[in-house]
């Protein structure tokens, strides 16, 4: 291997010399590709010095073995340009055109677009083009916008605070599996965007593990671990129903009929007539663009990227909190500064003060984003570092490792909330491009202000009413798509005394 | 069941009879709350090339909404529609009406703004501008990059 890499080497620097600063696309570093195979063997098991679910790991080696730009066909002839360099991964960015395009989730739009009956397209995720456009742009109309997502305060603080008043009753439960209890309280704040509607998931009936909330978690889950291996791999499913695809489609099948029922329901009381849309539901419901397959799709992508992902990310934040006692009392500080009592909601003037919450939701996203990068399909040929690379390949960045490589900053693997106060000693700015844990443009995270929000919420109230401590192994992140805890969230949690 | 079945059958039979679907020219009008005083005032956006457009905006209306009413040929301004996801309606103020602006950025905006292209002490990003009255007449000026990059 180093033997190859040597003389790769050498063959670029003499192409270098005969065609001054610029170099093709061939000649990009990366892991050797085997016909039939691609680079897959690389990540079997023993043999394979890549793991599946550990993307920021493999991403260190490559980089470190390749340099900043890798060219790897993971599958033959299926180009991945890996970028490192916040300046090549803003290229990336600037490089996406109007319809800026994702390939991801293509099994999931396979399974969509075979039921014509149920859905109109294969949804936000895999969607490209026009048509990904027309579905954005109706459907970001009051979900987007930092103001739009104000409408959602009220019930968000109401919902949170019970999650909390029964976290008080249960906090001393031994062996608690804090997984689920967040799970839960984000499918109930999602349902309630999407569907307008209280599942009620902390409710006697719901707790049980074949109830409906239950069961949706489940799907979701479900459906997310198996778009990474659908993608990736040699897409079998697409000729006969692979036992993964299965795993799909049973588990899209039941949020689909919940989805069906729930919508139904909620049509059979809707009065289109009605002079003003009141929810985000209902303003779509009432949009003339859209029909109910429409809504249908929307209503799954919320569940299906809207629960994990928050969780998944609350889960690491209380995770940096609970280790580090210092920045948790300064934000207690903050809480109670901006929240008088316990079970004062958070408004949004609270928001808009709340400098260092803010910062510990961006130093933990810095330490642990969502996913390991962003992809794109490239709009046009683009050229990162010194490497030219044609339009349509696909190129992902790789935030996650780069968030913590010294030259960008300083103690990278410290949770240091901070760096990121504009009055501290410890600001400085970084490269912009770094830390985009919802990525950026038209086609950045749907929902990202909401999930922001919710996360602030949460909190600022869970700090305000209760100190809380680390008990078990530190804890890293694995990929099933989106990067999760890879081991049990061991929280001591105590309930603050009102003078505190 | 048989009920939940049946009004499942209706909303499909209903929707299917009843689209009037409009796939084209999906430009949103307004991104703010129409006023109900439409009093128009007076914008210029100058572009990097040096080239000038003079047009009439509502009170109320947001900069981002004055380039789409009046079809001003920005290239890529605004592709997330002001929903401040993109950096892309990114413009220019004089210091003297910057100061003069009647909101300030808020978190979010500064975010967004960190992201842009060619960034000044006087920029803003045109979605989060409501025009007022004193606006009329204002200059803004368009970074040179927004055509090229969006081309």
């Amino acid at each position: 291997m180093f033997y190859s890499y040597t003389r790769r080497k050498i063959v670029v620097i003499r192409i270098l010399k005969r065609y001054g600063s610029t170099n093709s696309f061939h000649n990009i570093p990366g892991p050797l590709s085997l016909p039939g195979i691609g680079t897959l063997y690389q990540y079997l098991p023993l043999i394979g010095s890549y793991k599946f679910d550990r993307l920021h790991w493999n991403g260190f080696k490559k980089l470190k073995k390749y340099g900043p730009v890798v060219r790897e066909q993971m599958v033959p002839g299926v180009n991945i340009v890996w970028l490192f360099k916040p300046d090549d991964i803003e290229v990336m960015f600037r490089s996406e055109g109007k319809y800026p395009q994702r390939r991801s989730h293509l099994a999931l739009e396979k399974y969509r677009l075979d039921r014509p009956n149920v859905y109109n397209t294969g949804g936000l995720l895999p969607t490209n083009g026009p048509d990904w456009l027309r579905l954005r742009s109706i459907f970001q109309k009051g979900l987007s916008s930092p103001s739009a997502v104000h409408n959602f305060l009220p019930e968000s603080n109401e919902i949170i605070q019970e999650w909390l008043y029964r976290l008080e009753d249960i906090c001393k439960t031994p062996d608690l599996v804090y997984a689920n209890e967040l799970s839960r309280l984000f499918l109930e704040l999602i349902c309630l965007v999407a569907l307008d509607l209280r599942m009620n998931s902390f409710s006697k009936r719901e707790l049980r593990p074949n109830s409906r909330s239950s069961k949706l978690m489940k799907a979701a889950l479900t459906t997310n671990s198996c778009i990474l291996k659908t993608d990736n791999g040699p897409q079998l499913w697409r000729k006969f129903e692979t036992p993964l695809y299965k795993k799909l489609r049973k588990s899209q099948e039941f949020m689909e009929e919940v989805a069906i029922d729930l919508l139904s329901l909620k049509m059979t009381f809707f009065n289109e007539d009605r002079k003003k849309p009141g929810s985000l539901l209902e303003s779509y419901l009432s949009c003339p663009d859209l029909d109910f397959k429409d809504i249908i799709g929307v209503v799954c992508d919320f569940l299906l990227a809207g629960v994990d992902t928050t969780s998944y990310t609350t889960s690491f934040i209380l995770y940096h909190l609970a280790k580090n006692r210092l920045s948790q009392s300064t934000l207690y500080q903050e809480c109670k500064r901006l929240l008088p009592k316990p079970d004062s909601p958070v408004t949004k003037e609270v928001l808009s003060e709340a400098q260092y919450a803010k910062a510990v939701v961006k130093e933990s996203l810095r330490l642990r984003p969502v996913s390991v990068g962003i992809g794109r399909v490239l709009d046009k040929d683009a050229q990162f570092s010194n490497f030219i690379v044609p339009r349509g390949t696909v190129v992902v960045s790789q935030n996650q490792v780069s968030c913590r490589l010294k030259e960008y900053f300083p103690d990278p693997n410290e949770f240091r909330p901070e760096r990121w106060l504009k009055t501290h000693k410890y600001y400085q700015q970084p490269h912009p491009f770094l830390v985009i844990p919802f990525g950026h443009g038209a086609r950045s995270c749907i929902a990202r202000r909401l999930a922001e929000q919710n996360m602030l919420i949460f909190i600022l109230k869970l700090t305000r009413s209760f100190k809380f401590r680390w008990d078990g192994s530190d804890i890293d992140s694995k990929s099933l798509l989106i990067n999760q805890p890879d081991g049990p969230i061991s929280l001591i949690m105590e309930k603050r005394s009102e003078d505190s | 069941m048989a009920h939940r079945t049946f009004i499942r059958n209706f909303i499909f039979l209903s929707t299917k009879f009843s689209r009037h679907k409009n796939y084209h020219n999906h430009r949103i009008f307004s991104t703010t709350v129409p006023l109900l005083n439409k009093k128009q005032i007076e914008i210029t956006f100058v572009k990097a090339n040096g080239e000038r457009d003079t047009v009439k905006g509502s009170i109320g209306d947001s900069l981002l909404d004055v380039v789409v009413n009046n079809n001003v040929d920005l290239e890529g301004f605004g592709a997330c529609e002001g929903t401040l996801t993109c950096s892309t309606c990114h413009l220019i103020f004089s210091k003297k009406d910057f100061d003069q602006l009647p909101n300030k950025a808020t978190d979010e905006e500064l975010d967004m703004l960190d992201l842009a292209f060619e960034l000044t002490d006087t920029s803003r990003l045109g979605c989060q501008i409501t025009l007022t009255e004193e606006m009329d007449g204002l200059e803004v000026k368009v970074p040179a990059t927004i055509n090229d990059v969006r081309a």
